[in-house]
């Protein structure tokens, strides 16, 4: 099914606040899916999807921590919202280190969570861009040899060619036909626009 | 040689022959002159004849009479010799060389001296030159012991007549009479007297017994013993005279005691029957006076007892007392202490062992040599001065002096001189005795360094001495004891004081602990601990007594002990014990918290639906279409939520009635405050002054311990909390537990002196999950309440402004 709007993906064992919850997202417009595991919603996950994820921390079998770890193993994308029957500090400031959005204490308002729902899937969509430009970046850089890689590496630190071929030992001429080649492989017109690049594919982490 | 008397009768004859001879024969020379000269002639001729026959008769009758004189001479019962005027032996008859036992010829011409036994020769020899000076026909008779051929000695008489013989030479006749048999008569009778009269002057009783045992002769002071010793006076004791029976007597007993008699008895027996060569016995027999020992020597008369013996009874208790006294000089003088005697010139008579074992040196070292050579050069001479004055002044001197030993280890010894003085007053001897005293010294020092170790130890361990005399009730305590009982050390407590200073609470366990020590047959020690109030502040202290008892004869005497402080050890324990019990209250916290957070979520869960339905609902109704379905499906689900909720508490409150955890029984409500205050006092309350006002007399109450308790700690924490939530500085406040009785039931009050409780809020505390705590969890009252309520109770709040907030509650008694 091809969704053109974003999702709200809601994980709790408890029925009754699935049901409750998806009544409040589906008054509020949105596209909502629930499951009652986190097991059962990364077996029905495909990788168009987008939006964000409301996960109760609290469940039989995975709980919302373990599918938060999960879903950066599998490079999904969604912002998750975690929903907790106390608040536990300590566990909320390890689930916001892992990308959480929100961390909810039950009940919870009803403006409180729309709020955060609509400002997860607005992330969702910058996280979604952020990440298709990196896949470009990444392939357009694929093209480069070793060679080039190295030398892109420490022309976009800003090293002179000079220093360069010093440090990998090559000759001045040999760093400027590398130096020619990345550009021309990439279509960076510059080195700023290379180092653009380079950043988007997460070379400079 | 013609004797006289034959002289005379031949005188006529001789002389007519003779002045024939002499006539002129010229005148007888005519006629007639012839025939009458023939006539003359045989005239004369016949005369001759008969003068011849005459002479011839006469010689005959000498040859007679000598023969008769040689038969007298040499046949005499007496021996007859002539000795010359230088002792030779002229002469001398048969019967005399018979009675020297020579042959005649080796006789004659011999020296007569020379068969004089030597112990009478210079005898003769005086009385020879004497008899040589006498006057003819003087006559001197003397005895005389001879020595005949055989050696043997021969008693003899000799007669001697000084004469001169024929040739005019002074000569000796001398007759030998042999007086042997005189001579042992004489001996004999000499013998049997003296004896007698020995036998009578020895101070030995001695009787002669027969071999029957008969008494046949005494000596006198057997007679004189049996008389003293007699009971009736002037009469020899029974048994003791001649004629009696000895042996019978001994048997009797009537001389010597029973045993002594049996002994006395079975040794004359065996002498008389020759089985014993000799017998000796030596008894004690005490006369009423004195003490007395006897001795008692049999012997055999003759070879064998066959004839009788002889008993030589004897006094020996002079002996034996002098035995007696000389042992026991020789033990005295061989004592543990050297002892050596010197003369008056202080050299060294006699030491003793003990003398050797202290200075090394052997009696022979030192025997001779002055005392001075012991000296170890460390005293000065007006030391010995000083000594010996007071030797000379008072007889003797006692005192410490260093010697050395011959191996030159010097020393310290006590040493005693006494001046020995004979009757007269002067010196003899000086007695010194000598104490080496350097294992004294040494375990002196020794005692001193373990003692002031024992005390330096005592003194850091802070260990106090006591000392019970169980027979004199006497009780001594150390300084330190003192101290620790909170008593002035100058002051002398009894046992009984003692006692009575122990808290009257550990009394009992003390004396269980100390009554099984006092048995004989146990091993006397005890440990005990029990608290000490001290008389001057009423303050309590905490001691530890490890004792031990000490038996004599089967019965308990005295006990010796220590005393220890473990009052800061018991604090420490009682810390301990709050602490593990702070820690199992966390522990129990922890697993309410758990608890509480699984009720909170079974809640939270269908009130967070409820909510999220409810929110629904309210948004659909705003919106410019109705839409029912989702309106009911909202409030279908509130009302599921709802019922679930409900379901879920029920259930929870079921499962822990079941559990059990609410039994309700008897207890004591003090108790459970001290429990409680021990819970709540771990932390917080120290900044706070606790005071508890609690009725000792308040009966039991029937209620669940833990619930109560935890209620107790509840209102406690909320006080010490709400207190410390506060700037608590520089104020005073205290927190005060009441219990009592209030309209027939108990009652407990939490009052504190802190902010109080604001209005608004006291209105909602009994509101569940209210609080007003950062960290709380809010359920503290309203549980508390709803606990106390369900033992029978109530919990409210008096909101007194005066005197601080306070929260009491009511629990029914048991009852």
């Amino acid at each position: 099914m091809n969704t053109p709007s974003p999702t709200v993906f809601i994980v709790d064992d408890d029925p009754a606040i699935l049901d409750a919850l998806s009544l409040m997202i589906e008054l509020e417009g949105l596209h909502v899916e629930t499951f009652e595991s986190a097991e059962s919603f990364l077996a029905n996950w495909q990788q168009d999807r987008y939006g964000c994820i409301v996960v109760d921390v609290r469940m039989p079998g995975m709980d919302g921590m373990q599918l938060q770890q999960e879903m950066n193993n599998r490079r999904i994308l969604l912002p998750i919202i975690f929903l907790t029957g106390h608040g536990d500090i300590p566990m909320s400031v390890k689930a916001i280190k892992s990308g959480a959005v929100e961390f909810l204490t039950k009940p919870v308002s009803r403006d409180k969570f729309l709020e955060c729902v609509h400002s997860a899937i607005q992330l969702g969509d910058t996280i979604l861009d952020q990440d298709a430009k990196r896949h470009q970046a990444q392939t357009v850089l694929a093209l480069l040899t070793k060679q080039e890689k190295v030398v892109m590496e420490l022309a976009i630190k800003g090293l002179p060619n000079k220093v360069i071929a010093r440090n990998l030992g090559l000759s001045f001429r040999t760093v400027e036909i590398h130096k020619t080649h990345i550009m021309k492989k990439t279509g960076a017109e510059s080195l700023l626009d290379l180092s653009r690049l380079a950043q988007e594919a997460g070379l400079d982490r | 040689m013609i004797p006289p008397q034959h002289q005379q009768k031949f005188q006529p004859l001789q002389t007519g022959a003779e002045s024939h001879l002499v006539q002129d024969p010229t005148t007888e020379s005519n006629a007639q002159s012839v025939d009458h000269l023939q006539h003359e002639l045989h005239v004369h001729q016949i005369e001759q004849e008969m003068q011849n026959e005459e002479l011839r008769r006469a010689q005959l009758s000498l040859e007679r009479s000598r023969d008769r004189y040689v038969d007298l001479y040499e046949f005499a019962p007496v021996g007859y010799l002539t000795i010359n005027g230088n002792g030779v032996i002229a002469e001398i008859n048969l019967k005399a060389s018979t009675m020297l036992g020579f042959e005649r010829i080796n006789l004659i011409s011999k020296r007569f001296p020379q068969f004089i036994a030597d112990v009478d020769k210079e005898r003769w020899y005086r009385q020879f030159l004497h008899m040589k000076t006498m006057a003819e026909g003087e006559e001197k008779s003397l005895e005389l012991l001879l020595v005949t051929s055989k050696k043997s000695t021969l008693d003899v008489t000799l007669n001697c007549l000084r004469i001169v013989d024929v040739d005019e030479a002074k000569i000796l006749r001398i007759a030998l009479t042999d007086i042997s048999d005189r001579k042992r008569a004489e001996a004999t009778l000499k013998s049997e007297a003296f004896q007698r009269s020995i036998l009578n002057s020895v101070p030995v009783e001695i009787a002669v017994l027969d071999h029957d045992g008969f008494i046949v002769a005494v000596n006198e002071p057997w007679l004189r013993f049996a008389k003293e010793n007699s009971a009736d006076h002037g009469k020899p004791a029974s048994g003791c005279d001649i004629g009696d029976n000895y042996l019978r007597a001994c048997r009797s007993g009537s001389d010597l005691p029973l045993d002594d008699g049996a002994i006395a008895v079975d040794g004359i027996q065996k002498v008389l029957d020759g089985r014993l060569p000799f017998f000796h016995f030596e008894y004690p027999c005490d006369s009423p006076q004195q003490q007395r020992w006897f001795s008692m020597s049999v012997t055999p008369l003759g070879q064998t007892g066959q004839v009788g013996v002889v008993i030589a009874h004897t006094d020996i208790t002079e002996r034996k007392l002098a035995e007696l006294e000389q042992r026991i000089a020789a033990t005295a003088f061989e004592s543990q202490e050297g002892m050596m005697i010197t003369d008056a010139n202080c050299s060294i008579l006699k030491v003793n062992r003990a003398f050797t074992n202290i200075t090394g040196y052997d009696p022979v070292d030192v025997t001779g040599e002055s005392p001075h050579m012991l000296s170890s050069g460390q005293h000065d001479a007006n030391f010995y001065a000083a000594m010996w004055e007071t030797i000379h002044r008072s007889g003797g001197w006692d005192g410490e002096i260093l010697d050395r030993r011959k191996n030159g280890e010097i020393y310290p010894q006590h040493l005693t001189i006494t001046a020995v003085k004979n009757e007269y007053g002067s010196t003899t001897n000086y007695v010194g005795s000598i104490i080496d005293i350097s294992e004294r010294r040494k375990i002196e020092d020794s005692l001193r360094n373990t003692e002031s170790r024992l005390k330096l130890a005592k003194r850091a361990a802070g260990l106090g001495i006591f000392d019970r005399d169980l027979i004199k009730g006497t009780l001594f305590l150390d300084e330190r004891a003192h101290e620790l009982l909170g008593l002035d050390p100058a002051e002398t407590i009894s046992y009984e004081e003692f006692e009575a200073t122990i808290h009257p609470d550990d009394r009992e366990s003390r004396k269980t602990n100390l009554h099984p020590a006092l048995d004989p047959s146990s091993h006397g020690e005890y440990h005990s601990e029990f608290r000490i109030i001290w008389p001057t502040d009423a303050s309590t202290h905490w001691m530890a007594a490890t004792a031990r008892v000490f038996f004599e004869s089967g019965k308990p005497v005295r006990t010796i002990g220590i005393l220890r402080d473990i009052s800061e050890q018991k604090q420490i324990e009682k810390e301990k014990t709050e602490q593990l019990n702070a820690m199992d209250y966390l522990q129990k916290l922890k697993i309410s918290a758990v608890t509480v957070s699984s009720i909170a979520h079974e809640l939270n869960q269908p009130l967070a639906a409820i909510s999220a339905y409810s929110e629904v609902a309210l948004e659909a109704l705003d919106r410019e279409v109705i839409n029912p379905e989702l309106l009911r499906r909202a409030l279908k689900g509130c009302v599921e939520q709802s019922q679930r909720a409900g379901k879920s508490l029920h259930e929870l409150i079921n499962t822990t009635v079941e559990k059990g955890v609410f039994a309700i029984e008897p207890i004591n409500l003090n108790s459970v405050v001290m429990d409680a205050t021990h819970f709540a006092q771990h932390d917080r309350l120290e900044r706070c002054k606790l005071v508890l006002d609690l009725d000792s007399r308040l009966p039991l109450v029937l209620a669940n311990r833990i619930q109560v308790q935890k209620v107790l700690v509840n209102l406690l924490s909320n006080s010490i909390e709400a207190l410390g939530g506060e700037d608590m500085l520089g104020r005073d406040i205290t927190i005060t537990v009441k219990t009592g009785v209030e309209n027939n039931m108990a009652q407990l009050s939490v009052q504190d002196t802190g902010p109080g409780i604001d209005t608004i809020i006291a209105k909602q505390i009994f509101e569940p999950f209210f609080t007003t705590k950062t960290d709380g969890l809010g359920i503290g009252l309203p549980i508390s309440r709803s606990l106390i309520e369900s033992n029978g109770g109530q919990l409210w709040l008096d909101q007194d402004t005066e005197s601080g907030p306070k929260f009491n509650f009511t629990l029914p008694f048991a009852s």
